[in-house]
C-alpha cells in the first residue's frame, strides 16, 4: 500500500495525517493543479457535486449514493471548506483523491477556498484546533490559489442512462424521452420529466406543477433533436461548471482561460464574480447583496450560452432547500451538495449525474483546458442576435439527506448549531 | 440583446469592498465554550437541570452580544462585563452578529418610542424586562453617555435568583458602573413565591434623575402560581401603596411546585405576589427577549394577563422568540434545540406570525384596533427589521464589518425570528 492510498484510508476514517504528511501532500497536488488550465476540460460521464463545507461524513453519503470514486468521475465544485466540523478531513481527502486519481477526480475552486474567507467561517480555527499552529491552514491555501476556476463538460448524452437494474432507456409512462430523473439515495427513482418540445423547456418547476409539458421532441433537424448542431462531441451541448456564476467582464469562456487565477480570490474582477455570482429573476445585471460578485438574469445567461455553445451552466454556491435548482428555463441549474447545512438549515442534498454519449463522437482525450471551444459552434448558421437554447443533456439527480447523526462521532450534547436564545 | 458583449456596467464602482476588517481579528482562539451550565450542578431533579439550560441560555445570549460588540456591530461598552468568556474570545458568525444587531435595534426603537410617548408622564414610567439575565439594556439606557435623557424611569428586570444574584455581583465588582448604578442594595422581597436576591440600585447620572433600577429575583412560574388558574384578575386587584399584587391566591409555592406549576391545585392561603415599587398606576412597557417561549403557553398567558389586568395606565409588551417551527428549518431547529434540552413550548403554539398577533390581541392589545379602538400588535421579523428598519448607511456600514456569504442562509434564520409588539391606553403608539 502507497502512502497515499495509507493517507486515503486514513481520512476515510475521518482522522487527520500528520502535518509532514499535509506538506507533502500539498507540494503534490500543487504539481498536478499547475497543469490544468482555468478551466479544465471533463469528459462525461460525469457526476458534478455543489458545496460540501466540511461536512465530512455527509460527503461518505455523497459517495455512498454517487459511487465511490475512483469508479464514478466527480467534478466538485468549490467550497470543500468552512461552516462544518470536519473542513480539514474533507479537503485533504478530496485532495488525496485528486492526486491519486487525476483525471477521475476535478476539484475546481469556490469563494470559501480563500485565506480571507476561512479566517472568517472556520477552516483557519479548525486546522490551528487540530496542529496546534496554521502551518496547515497555509499548506492549503496554497493548493487553493492552484485550483481551476472552472471546468468544461463534453461528451455529455442528451439521453438519459439506464440506472443500475433497468435495461433500456428510460421513458415517462407516456413514452417520453426523459430529460431529468430525479433519485432518492436509494436510487428509486422519484420522478421524471420528458424533453419538452422545440427544444424549450419550461423549466422543471412549472413541470413538477402538474403543467403538462409538449409532449414529443421534433424531427432531426429540426434544432430539437440536438443533432443539428454543436461542437463534434457534444451532441448534446458542453456544459460549464463554475462555482458561482458569471460574470459581466467575461463574455467568452475564452477569456476565463486568460485570467490569471494563481492568487487569492480578489475582492472584485472577473475571477472574484466567478466564485460570487449568483442567478437571480432580473434583467441584465445587479448588485450582490454578499458584497461581492453579482446578480445576473435570464437574458445574460442565454445570451453567454449561445455565444459559448453551451447548454447548460452548473454552478453551486446558493442553499436551496431541494438540493438542485433549474432556472431560466434550464439554462443554468444551482447543485447544494452539502445537507441540512451547518447541521441546521434542514435542506436535502443533491449531486447531478451526466451519462456518456453513446453516439461514439462523446471520446475525446482529457487535455486540461486547450480545446479551443470557440472553434467548434459557429457553424450552426444561428446568428447570435437570436439566442437559441441548445437541447441540454439528460440529467440524473440524486437527492439526498443528511448521514445519520450516529455516525458522525459526535457527542451526543454537543450543541451542534447556534440559534438566538 | 445585441449581439456585441453584453455592456459591462459600471456596477463595480457602486460597490464596498468586502471584508476588510475581520481578518486579523480573533486568530488565535480556542474553542468557544458555549452555555455554562454550572448553575445546576447538583440539582437532582430533571426540572432542575432544566432550569439550569434555561438560564445557560442567558450566557449564549451574552456571548452573542459581547461577539456583536467586539467586531463592531453594537455600541455597548458593559457587554463584555457579562459574558463569562473574556475579552477577544466571543466570536460568533456573521448571520448571527447581523441577527443580535437586528433583534437589539429592533428592541430599541421600540423602548424609546414608548419612553418618547411617556416622557411627560408626572409620575414616572416603568419597563418590565422578563428573563432580563444579563441584558444590559438598562445600563445603556442610564448611561451618562446615553444619547437621550431618561428621567423617572422605573426599569425592572425579573429572573431566576441565582442570575439575580450573579448580576448583582458583576455590577457591584465593576467600578465603571458607578458612573451608571448607586452600589446595589439587596432587597426583602418574593420569598413566600421562592423567590429572592432582589436588588436595586439608581441610576447616578442628572440627566437620568429619578430612574431606578429593580431587579427582582422570582421564577416566572410563581406569576401562574399565583393566579387562580384560568381565571383573570378582576379589576381593582388589591395593590399596596409602592408594590403591586398579584391576585390572592390559594395555592401554595414550594420549590416542588415550582417544578409542576400548570398542575397547582393545593389551596392554602399566601401573600399576594408583590414586585417591590412596581406601580400599577405608571405606563408600562413590557419585554420578553426569548423569555417566554421557554414557558407551558398558559403559563407564559397567565404572566402577561398579570400585566394586562394591574397595570391601570396604558400598556406595552415587546416579545422576541421563534417562529415556523413546522417548516424544513423550523424542524431541524426544534430538534436542534431539544438536543441541547432546550425546549419552546409555546412555538408549538404561536406558529406564524399571524399567531404571535393575535396573541397580543386576545390579551387586550388593539382589540379593537380598526373598529375606533386604540392600541394595536404588529410584528416584523427578524429579516424584514433588517430589510425595513435598518438605515441603508447601518447596512453598508454593518456589512463593511465582515463579509456575510450566508444570504441564504441569513434568510432562513432571520425568517424564524420575529418581534411582535403591542400596546393599548392613553399617550403611547407603538405603531411604527
Amino acid at each position: 500500500m502507497s502512502d497515499l492510498d495509507r493517507a486515503i484510508a486514513q481520512l476515510r476514517a475521518c482522522r487527520p495525517i500528520p502535518e509532514s504528511d499535509v506538506r507533502e501532500l500539498c507540494h503534490k497536488a500543487r504539481e498536478i493543479l499547475i497543469e490544468e488550465g482555468n478551466v479544465v476540460t471533463v469528459n462525461a460521464p460525469v457526476t458534478i457535486c455543489g458545496d460540501i463545507h466540511g461536512q465530512f461524513h455527509d460527503l461518505m453519503e455523497l459517495f455512498r449514493v454517487g459511487g465511490d470514486p475512483p469508479d464514478t468521475n466527480y467534478l466538485f465544485m468549490g467550497d470543500f471548506v468552512d461552516r462544518g466540523f470536519y473542513s480539514l478531513e474533507t479537503f485533504l481527502l478530496l485532495l488525496c483523491l485528486k492526486v491519486r486519481y487525476p483525471d477521475r477526480m476535478t476539484l475546481i475552486r469556490g469563494n470559501h477556498e480563500s485565506r480571507q474567507i476561512t479566517t472568517v467561517y472556520g477552516f483557519y480555527d479548525e486546522c490551528y484546533r487540530k496542529y496546534g499552529s496554521a502551518n496547515v491552514w497555509r499548506y492549503c491555501c496554497d493548493v487553493f490559489d492552484y485550483l481551476a476556476l472552472g471546468a468544461i463538460v463534453l461528451g455529455a448524452s442528451n439521453t438519459i442512462s439506464p440506472s443500475a437494474g433497468e435495461s433500456s432507456i428510460p421513458t415517462t409512462p407516456e413514452g417520453d424521452e426523459v430529460e431529468i430523473e430525479v433519485c432518492n439515495a436509494q436510487g428509486e427513482v422519484m420522478s421524471r420529466f420528458p424533453r419538452p418540445n422545440n427544444g424549450t423547456n419550461s423549466d422543471l418547476q412549472s413541470r413538477t406543477n402538474g403543467i403538462p409539458p409538449p409532449s414529443n421532441t421534433g424531427p432531426p433537424g429540426s434544432g430539437a433533436s440536438g443533432s443539428s448542431r454543436g461542437t463534434v462531441g457534444n451532441p448534446a451541448g458542453a456544459v460549464l461548471c463554475v462555482h458561482g456564476g458569471l460574470s459581466p467582464l467575461i463574455d467568452k469562456v475564452d477569456k476565463i482561460r486568460l485570467l490569471d487565477r494563481k492568487q487569492e480570490v480578489p475582492h472584485e474582477g472577473a475571477m472574484c464574480d466567478l466564485l460570487w455570482s449568483d442567478p437571480d429573476e432580473i434583467d441584465g445585471w445587479g448588485l450582490s447583496p454578499r458584497g461581492a460578485g453579482f446578480l445576473f438574469g435570464a437574458d445574460i445567461v442565454k445570451v453567454f450560452n449561445h455565444r459559448n455553445d453551451l447548454s447548460l451552466i452548473a454552478r453551486a454556491h446558493q442553499l436551496v432547500m431541494e438540493g438542485f435548482k433549474e432556472m431560466f428555463d434550464a439554462s443554468i441549474v444551482t447543485v447544494w451538495s452539502a445537507p441540512n447545512y451547518c447541521y441546521r438549515c434542514g435542506n436535502v442534498a443533491a449531486l447531478l449525474e451526466l451519462s456518456e454519449d453513446d453516439s461514439g463522437l462523446g471520446v475525446l482525450a482529457r487535455n486540461n483546458g486547450d480545446v479551443n471551444r470557440s472553434d467548434g459552434g459557429g457553424g450552426g448558421g444561428l446568428g447570435e442576435s437570436e439566442p437559441q437554447p441548445m437541447k441540454g443533456p439528460a440529467r440524473r439527480y440524486r437527492v439526498f439527506q443528511a448521514a445519520p447523526q450516529d455516525s458522525r462521532g459526535m457527542p451526543a450534547k454537543k450543541p451542534v448549531a447556534d440559534y438566538f436564545l | 440583446m445585441s449581439g456585441t458583449a453584453p455592456s459591462i456596467p459600471n456596477l463595480l464602482t457602486l460597490r464596498g469592498r468586502i471584508g476588510g476588517a475581520g481578518v486579523t481579528r480573533g486568530r488565535y482562539r480556542g474553542v468557544i465554550h458555549r452555555g455554562g451550565r454550572s448553575h445546576g450542578s447538583g440539582a437532582p431533579s430533571a426540572s432542575a437541570a432544566h432550569d439550569a439550560t434555561i438560564q445557560g441560555t442567558d450566557t449564549d445570549a451574552a456571548v452573542s452580544r459581547l461577539s456583536a460588540v467586539q467586531i463592531g456591530y453594537l455600541d455597548d461598552p458593559y457587554a463584555e462585563l457579562f459574558a463569562q468568556s473574556g475579552p477577544g474570545t466571543a466570536r460568533r458568525l456573521p448571520i448571527i452578529n447581523r441577527g443580535t444587531h437586528a433583534r437589539t435595534t429592533a428592541i430599541d426603537k421600540l423602548v424609546d418610542k414608548f419612553l418618547d410617548d411617556t416622557e411627560s408622564s408626572p409620575e414616572g414610567r416603568q419597563i418590565v424586562s422578563l428573563g432580563a439575565g444579563t441584558d444590559t439594556r438598562s445600563l445603556r439606557l442610564f448611561s451618562p453617555s446615553a444619547p437621550t435623557p431618561r428621567k423617572r424611569v422605573i426599569y425592572h428586570e425579573i429572573d431566576f435568583p441565582v442570575m439575580c444574584e450573579k448580576k448583582q455581583r458583576i455590577v457591584r465588582g465593576a467600578p465603571q458602573l458607578r458612573s451608571i448604578l448607586s452600589d446595589p442594595e439587596s432587597v426583602e422581597e418574593l420569598s413566600q413565591h421562592g423567590g429572592g436576591n432582589s436588588w436595586h440600585s439608581k441610576a447616578v447620572a442628572e440627566k437620568h434623575e429619578g430612574s431606578e433600577l429593580w431587579v427582582h429575583g422570582l421564577d416566572l412560574r410563581a406569576i401562574a402560581a399565583s393566579q387562580q388558574p384560568q381565571q383573570p384578575l378582576p379589576p381593582g386587584v388589591p395593590i399596596g401603596s409602592r408594590g403591586l399584587h398579584a391576585s390572592p391566591s390559594d395555592s401554595d409555592s414550594t420549590t416542588q411546585q415550582k417544578e409542576q406549576t400548570e398542575a397547582t391545585t393545593q389551596t392554602q392561603q399566601k401573600e399576594p405576589l408583590t414586585l417591590t415599587s412596581l406601580n400599577p398606576n405608571l405606563p408600562t412597557l413590557i419585554i420578553s427577549e426569548c423569555c417566554l417561549c421557554y414557558l407551558p403557553p398558559s403559563t407564559a398567558s397567565s404572566i402577561i394577563s398579570l400585566f394586562t389586568t394591574t397595570i391601570q395606565s396604558s400598556l406595552g409588551i415587546v416579545i422576541y422568540e421563534p417562529i415556523k417551527p413546522d417548516d424544513a428549518f423550523g424542524k431541524m431547529m426544534v430538534s436542534n434545540l431539544a438536543a441541547r434540552e432546550i425546549k419552546m413550548p409555546t412555538l408549538e403554539v404561536y406558529k406564524e406570525a399571524g399567531d404571535q398577533e393575535r396573541r397580543l390581541r386576545e390579551a387586550g392589545f388593539g382589540a379593537d384596533e380598526g373598529k375606533g379602538g386604540g392600541g394595536g400588535a404588529r410584528s416584523k421579523t427578524i429579516e424584514q427589521i433588517w430589510e425595513e428598519w435598518t438605515s441603508q448607511e447601518e447596512k453598508e456600514r454593518v456589512d463593511a464589518l465582515e463579509g456575510l456569504d450566508e444570504v441564504e442562509e441569513w434568510k432562513l434564520l432571520a425568517g424564524h425570528y420575529i418581534v411582535v409588539w403591542g400596546w393599548r391606553g392613553v399617550g403611547v403608539d407603538l405603531g411604527i
